[in-house]
């Protein structure tokens, strides 16, 4: 593996316009402050990387999401830890194409989604104090992340633990070349430092899941936590491990016409619409808790402010314990639910 | 975890059975014809493997007001499909890890492994099952109007 001193962002961005300049991919996926906003664009004119943020801290939604099915045509992209791990999960699915990916993963000290604030430089414990003063809040899923640093990507882009710049590491050192990288080192700080920041989060994380199993514990909860969901369906459509090309609740059995819903409703004498809000939800959560890269794109995006995410963290935490798996942490990998041992869960008789 | 709802003397718990086709409900068809004794609170869909059995089911099962919810297959090593019931069993560990979350006791949920030979084995399962449904009462978690 080469590991090589990037100064600042600006040097970054060099490799990003050498990888377009010289036809290494056709297309760069990256954040752009344009005139309106940064925002996530393909950039495919290297005169347009100036105006990248490639390491601008901000979340609106998990960019994985648009890379499902992959074409041929090779493209780089820069994404934070929970888009890597997501890609990665979606690899071992058949839903993406990594061999036709330049996946380029900065640790990341947290994101705010762009509704809160457009900040472009990223996150360092200074910044966050003053965001604090100026009420900017950190996403949620930012402040109990436990996986900020890239898992197994094509480039990673080492932050803590450095005095200013960062560290770039790559097994694919074909894709520096033509530039004149100084070699560096990865600090030897750093582990110890991002093991202090998972900590944190750690704990915090440990009080959310607690506050809500609290919750959960009386009769009807869940229910009551879902109680405002309109069933708009955003949360699966932003959630990057929700891949189905056909939904259960599209086809016939789970999109009930008003036969159905009379029918259901007999049973019971009275049924609340939407239907199946209850069903719908913990189908997802069967789905995706074995994947979920706890990323909170689905709670971002819902409009009812249902605080999703503690749910995911909640069900994930269990669930990918339970099979010794971390999703997305590495490329290949058995999956939990595709893989089994002969002589496991032998509580069944 | 609580569990609403006490068994009152009249009430006879719903259980749904999902029997794989060659071993767990040729199994209970022994038990029929050999004519030994099992309660009547199951009500079986035979499914063609245990690794057919969608956790879906099972919660759609709970949803329409079933009491419990028994899966049974094949012994491992003998499934049919050689491998339906690994991949049954790490799917349903994973929806009974669920159920608890869902204030549904996972006691209501039971996988079990039960041969075309074990007829006796069958009425076993189901009777114990049974008991242990009727001290646990109606489910009414996931059954509710509101869900
Ligand atoms: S969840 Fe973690 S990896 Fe994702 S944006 Fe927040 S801190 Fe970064
Ligand atoms: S369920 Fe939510 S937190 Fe988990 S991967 Fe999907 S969008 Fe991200
Ligand atoms: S985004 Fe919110 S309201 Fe929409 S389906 Fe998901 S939980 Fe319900
Ligand atoms: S055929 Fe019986 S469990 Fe697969």
């Amino acid at each position: 593996m080469g590991t090589y001193i990037l100064e600042n962002e600006e040097a970054l961005k060099k490799v990003l316009e050498n990888m377009l300049r010289k036809g290494m991919v056709e297309g760069v996926m990256v954040q752009t402050a344009g005139e309106s906003g940064v925002f996530t664009s393909i950039i495919t004119d290297p005169d347009f990387i100036s105006k990248t943020a490639p390491l601008a801290p901000l979340f609106s939604n998990n960019n994985a999401v648009f890379l499902q099915n992959n074409g041929t045509r090779n493209i780089a992209v820069v994404v934070k830890p929970c888009e890597a791990r997501a890609i990665n999960e979606l690899k071992k699915l058949n839903q993406i194409n990594t061999d036709k990916l330049v996946v380029i993963c900065a640790d990341c000290q947290g994101t705010i989604n762009p509704r809160d604030g457009l900040i472009t430089e990223p996150l360092t414990e200074a910044k966050k104090k003053e965001l604090e003063k100026d009420s900017i809040p950190i996403r949620k899923a930012c402040t109990v992340c436990e996986h900020f640093t890239p898992p197994e990507v094509d480039i990673s882009i080492m932050a803590i633990g450095t005095t200013g710049g960062y560290i770039l590491a790559t097994d694919r050192e074909e894709l520096l070349d033509g530039l004149e990288l100084k070699a560096g080192e990865i600090p030897s700080g750093r582990n110890a430092e991002v093991e202090k920041i998972r900590k944190e989060n750690l704990e915090k994380k440990e009080k959310m899941v607690e506050e809500l199993d609290k919750k959960l514990g009386s009769p009807d909860t869940l229910v009551e936590f879902f109680k405002d969901c309109i069933r708009c369906d955003n949360c699966r459509d932003m959630c990057p491990i929700c891949y189905c090309k056909q939904c259960y609740f599209e086809t016939p059995l789970g999109d009930l016409r008003t036969d159905e819903m009379l029918h259901q409703a007999a049973t019971k004498g009275i049924l609340r619409i939407p239907p199946d809000i209850l069903f719908y939800q913990l189908t997802r959560n069967i789905h995706v808790a074995a994947g979920c890269v706890e990323c909170g794109a689905c709670e971002e995006v819902c409009p009812r402010d249902i605080p999703l995410l503690d749910v995911w963290k909640s069900i994930t935490g269990n669930v990918q314990g339970l099979f010794e798996y971390v999703s997305g942490m590495k490329r290949d990998e058995p999956l939990p639910l595709v893989g089994f041992k002969e002589s496991e869960l032998e509580e069944v008789k | 975890m609580e569990d609403e709802g006490g068994a009152k003397e009249s009430w006879e718990p719903k259980i749904i059975g999902f029997f794989c086709n060659w071993c767990s409900y040729a199994g209970a068809d022994l038990a029929g014809t050999s004519r030994i004794q099992y309660p009547t609170t199951i009500r079986i869909i035979k499914v063609m493997c245990s690794g057919r059995v969608n956790p879906q089911f099972v919660l759609k099962a709970f949803q329409e007001g079933a009491d419990g919810v028994l899966v049974s297959g094949c012994h491992p090593g003998d499934c049919h499909y050689i491998e339906g019931n690994y991949h049954a069993r790490r799917k349903l560990t994973l929806m009974e890890d669920l159920l608890e979350f869902t204030g549904v006791d996972p006691s209501r949920f039971q996988m079990s492994w039960v041969s075309a030979s074990e007829g006796q084995k069958f009425a076993e399962v189901v009777t114990e099952f049974t008991e242990r449904i009727k001290k646990l009462g109606p489910q009414t978690k996931l059954s509710g109007g509101e869900g």
